[in-house]
């Protein structure tokens, strides 16, 4: 009983820190609320969460502020919790483009993101230096997103293509 | 002969008690308990290993009086207590670090009072706006004899025990006739209260304006550059 | 009642709380005590006693302290707390209640046979 009931003190305690320690952190039980504070945090947002995909550990939000378009990435830490993000901020794609994307990456995964104007482009086709191939035939709300694992490996081109294969648009990245 | 039959008697017991944490101070006890009771019965006029036999008999059955020591030590409530000790010890350090670290913000400012009194002119500011959960407070502007100005500001997380995210640009310095200047910001990252300056050429104008506008949010601060006395 | 069912008894508590009341020991002493005063009433497998008292302890009724005696021998004593002697009262004037429930039944039969 002396054991139980010092043990129920401790747990208290525990919580108490536990939540002092997450606070100060930037800690969250949930990628939601980590994504949301990180935008916050930054004075940006709220946006509309248009997509959330998990890739190796880590968790993207692909969302929508008025025009801008952004991809938070929220990883894990310390197994359960979630760190406040970074690439909250949102992009300008032009609109007089087919399709217009951009890329980022951080330590030893990347992302490609972007959204598509004309309705007949059916499939996303990335090359990545390390010569994978990515591809994406699922749009959300017109935008896609493709994701990639490999150190210092970065995209070379992206094409959008139609429904027979020919290329509608197409973006370099030299 | 005579100790090594105790204490193969007291092993026995505690081979039934599974939370070893405990084993020594049992040991102990029984082993005090167990060399009393032979005194007693060599005291009662009985030969050293005769006593020793009865003083292990008297004890009753090991396995029994294990189970029964082990049902009062029970391994789970030992463990929780064990670990949820370990897990307080180890949190407290981390709090200790993270207050101190946090505190230590409190102390660092960008232009130090040295540097403060030796300038030309101070005007004060002490304009506050709250923009999500920071609220940030426009201190004061400092002029040197260089020209240059030095707009201070600091900022603290509504949030609690927030600790200032980057903040980035606290926005667009202009003349009062809509000039963009260039400015440079600098300041503290991390901590309660962060502080940070901004500073840049005194422009001619009679007022030094400072707008942010991003991302659907918006201030302005407007400094008249008159007035403001040295120390 | 307090006990350890199936071990010495539910009343074994009680008396070593009583013992405790009076005076600091440790194990072995009121293993004697108990012997002496119940005139070998009470003699039980000793090693059964420990459980009880490390219940005790694990309960709050009972504090366990470390104390050397003269001959040099560390020995593991026992005190009584607050809420021990707060239990022991208790205890006591359940087991007067009983020891008066049972005389009424027996003092009744007596009276019934004249």
């Amino acid at each position: 009983m002396k054991r139980l009931k010092k043990t129920l003190v401790n747990a208290i305690a525990i919580a108490l820190m536990g939540f002092v320690l997450m606070s100060a952190n930037g800690l969250f039980f949930s990628a939601e609320s980590a994504h949301r504070a990180s935008e916050s945090g930054l004075h940006y947002g709220p946006s509309e969460v248009v997509h959330v995909q998990d890739f190796g550990g880590v968790r993207h939000f692909l969302c929508r502020y008025d025009s801008l378009i952004s991809c938070d990435t929220i990883h894990r830490t310390l197994g359960i919790f979630w760190r406040k993000g970074n690439h909250s901020f949102g992009y300008l794609f032009k609109e007089d483009k087919p399709m217009d994307c951009i890329w980022d990456s951080a330590l030893d995964k990347g992302k490609i993101y972007g959204k598509v104007q004309d309705a007949r482009i059916v499939r996303i086709e990335a090359t990545l230096s390390d010569g994978q191939i990515l591809q994406t035939d699922r749009f959300y709300d017109g935008l896609f997103l493709l994701l990639w694992e490999g150190k210092g490996v970065n995209p070379e081109m992206v094409r959008a293509y139609d429904q027979n294969g020919a290329v509608i648009a197409h973006r370099d990245f030299p | 002969m005579r100790m090594d039959e105790q204490r193969q008697y007291i092993e026995l017991v505690l081979s039934r008690v599974r939370f070893r944490f405990d084993h020594a101070k049992i040991r102990d006890e029984l082993q005090a308990h167990l060399e009393d009771a032979t005194e007693w019965y060599c005291n009662g006029g009985m030969a050293p290993d005769a006593a020793n036999r009865a003083a292990i008999a008297s004890m009753g059955d090991a396995q029994e009086v294990g189970r029964a020591l082990d049902r009062v030590h029970h391994p789970l409530i030992g463990w929780l207590w064990r670990v949820s000790n370990w897990l307080v010890r180890i949190l407290a350090v981390c709090c200790i670090v993270t207050l101190l670290t946090g505190m230590g913000s409190l102390f660092s400012r960008p232009i130090s009072r040295r540097d403060r009194n030796a300038m030309e002119r101070i005007i004060p500011v002490d304009r506050t706006v709250e923009m999500d959960e920071r609220v940030l407070t426009f201190d004061e502007l400092l002029c040197d004899d260089t020209g240059k100005f030095y707009l201070t500001y600091h900022h603290y997380s509504k949030r609690w025990l927030g600790s200032g995210w980057s903040l980035g640009t606290v926005g667009e310095i202009s003349d009062g006739e809509g000039n963009a200047l260039s400015a440079i910001s600098r300041g503290e990252n991390g901590g309660w209260i962060c502080y940070g300056v901004v500073s840049g050429d005194l422009p001619q104008s009679d007022t030094l304006v400072l707008t942010y506008d991003r991302f659907g949010r918006y201030y302005q601060i407007v400094i008249p550059l008159e007035g403001g006395g040295t120390q | 009642m307090i006990g350890d069912k199936g071990m010495m008894g539910g009343s074994t508590p009680m008396m070593l709380l009583s013992l405790l009341e009076e005076k600091e020991r440790y194990g072995y002493e009121m293993i004697r005590e108990l012997e002496e005063r119940s005139e070998q009433a009470f003699r039980f497998k000793e090693g059964t006693l420990y459980p009880v008292l490390h219940r005790m302890e694990s309960a709050g009724l009972v504090e366990a302290y470390l104390k050397t005696g003269e001959t040099g021998k560390s020995r593991r004593y026992y005190r009584i707390t607050k809420k021990g002697r707060a239990v022991l009262a208790d205890e006591k004037k359940q087991w007067e209640k009983f020891c008066g429930s049972v005389e009424r039944v027996i003092g009744g039969a007596v009276h019934a046979h004249g």
